[in-house]
């Protein structure tokens, strides 16, 4: 029972509480370029969790082993990129050849498999000694954090395009950085971290 | 090589035209918003934001002739991964050295070093010009990005050493730092606005002058801002589709609109 609050707590935490997204700002560019199509929101958000959970669990489950456990962070960084690389090779598969997939469609895995959300995470978690459970926790909070920032982002651009009072220069790109900027202030807030001294 | 990729090369462009995309008009950073994680998170001193720039550029270049060679022999569906393993090969061993001969600057730039493998600017650049294109091509586009992204990020990196921390290449500039929240994402993604807001800036200014060459017979200024708005609506509405490209199958050399839902457009369309 505990094992599985401590798993929400980190869940919660990594979501809402320091959104690894807009906080860290851990997967910004792919959260851009999501938000910018909402009817993919859902689809790259669960890929995204797909990935996290599986990869950060696996992760997890190979530092069990001592030999691992005690290898510097360039092997760990080798084994995880290599655990996620065989989740995304096997997910590739399994969508060309069981359900016909587009192209379109199979690079988008590509982009929710191999990005600055992602494949931190698994060093991230091993950096900071969780369980498998605990791990299974991150994940969750790393895919529910992509999909918060990435609806907030949406709605933003959405309100950002229909406006009228915004200088000529500061219309598209630069509006969503701003934007960005205020919403990454916001989370920060959440946690708590002083901005003044 | 695939069909698609034989039916499909990108227009072709001169090499000057390709340097001037990678600087100025197609800034990855500035322009396409892509490449901002390690600029935002992690560029907050200049030596940091001038080892990241090595880094990228060796990178970018070392993909793209790569892609340009031999990756246009694999399958499309697999080549994102294949960029990626290859890009993590690659810094594999820089990550070492820097370790090594620069601990400080390696313990500064943490989970970032590794990361700069699945740069989204790596992949995009390798998926959306590289395989298309030969050799010769790619190497000049990849030196034009890196130069592009290498300006950006060093200007980030020193703004945000100077009002985040008050120094200036670590040496102190001020007796307490003016805005310490620069340091933060916070700061970067707020520098990194206001940058791209100038560089839209003079982009329109330079459309301006051109557009008013061309408009000889409209003496009144409001046609020529009409112009203007124009391009600012397709820019708006696009540019951000444009820069998807490699991640969600739209094509990197869409015209700015292409693939945008229609309810945006229509919303583009009233507001001016």
């Amino acid at each position: 029972m505990s094992e599985l609050l401590n798993m929400m707590t980190i869940a919660l935490y990594a979501a809402l509480l320091q959104n690894v997204v807009l906080c860290g700002a851990y997967g910004i560019t792919e959260a851009m370029r999501v938000a910018a199509k909402p009817q993919r929101i859902v689809r790259m958000s669960l890929f995204v969790l797909f990935f996290s959970v599986a990869g950060n669990a696996a992760a997890a489950a190979l530092n069990l082993v001592p030999e691992i456990r005690s290898a510097n962070n360039t092997v760990h960084l080798v084994l995880y990129t290599g655990v996620i690389f065989v989740l995304y090779f096997i997910t590739v598969l399994v969508f060309k050849v069981g359900f016909k997939a587009t192209h379109s469609f199979l690079r988008q895995i590509g982009a929710a498999a191999f990005n600055t959300l992602v494949i931190p995470l698994p060093l991230l978690s091993y950096r900071a000694a969780y369980t498998i459970t605990e791990s299974i926790g991150a994940g969750i909070g790393t895919g529910v954090a992509f999909f918060v920032a990435t609806v907030l982002l949406s709605f933003g651009m959405s309100r950002i395009a229909q406006s009228r009072r915004m200088p000529v220069s500061f219309r598209g790109i630069p509006a969503l950085l701003l934007y960005t900027a205020l919403l990454s202030l916001a989370f920060m807030g959440f946690s708590g971290e002083s901005l003044i001294v | 090589m695939t069909q698609r990729d034989k039916a499909a090369p990108e227009k072709e462009l001169t090499y000057l035209q390709i340097f001037r995309q990678g600087l100025f008009s197609r800034n990855p950073v500035l322009v396409q918003a892509i490449g901002i994680c390690p600029i935002a998170a992690v560029a907050s001193s200049t030596k940091v934001a001038i080892i990241l720039a090595a880094i990228s550029g060796a990178l970018l270049i070392f993909g793209e002739v790569i892609a340009s060679a031999l990756y246009k022999y694999i399958p499309r569906w697999l080549r994102v991964g294949i960029y990626a393993v290859t890009f993590m090969a690659a810094v594999i061993p820089i990550s070492l050295a820097i370790d090594k001969y620069m601990p400080n600057i390696y313990i500064s730039i943490g989970v970032f070093l590794p990361l700069m493998a699945v740069n989204s600017l790596l992949i995009y650049r390798c998926d959306g010009f590289a395989v298309k294109n030969r050799v010769r091509k790619s190497l000049a586009d990849a030196i034009s990005y890196s130069i592009g992204y290498a300006v950006v990020l060093v200007a980030v990196g020193a703004i945000r050493e100077l009002l985040g921390k008050g120094m200036f290449w670590e040496l102190p500039v001020t007796a307490t730092p003016p805005v310490p929240a620069i340091d933060t994402p916070f700061g970067g993604f707020l520098v990194l606005a206001f940058m791209s807001a100038f560089l839209w800036c003079l982009l329109y200014r330079r459309d301006r002058a051109r557009r008013s060459g061309e408009l000889e017979d409209a003496s009144d200024e409001e046609l020529n801002e009409e112009e203007i708005l124009s391009r600012v609506k397709k820019v708006s509405a696009g540019i951000v589709e444009t820069a998807v490209g490699a991640s969600s199958g739209i094509e990197p050399n869409a015209k700015p609109g292409e693939d945008v839902p229609p309810d945006r457009r229509e919303k583009g369309g009233e507001d001016r």
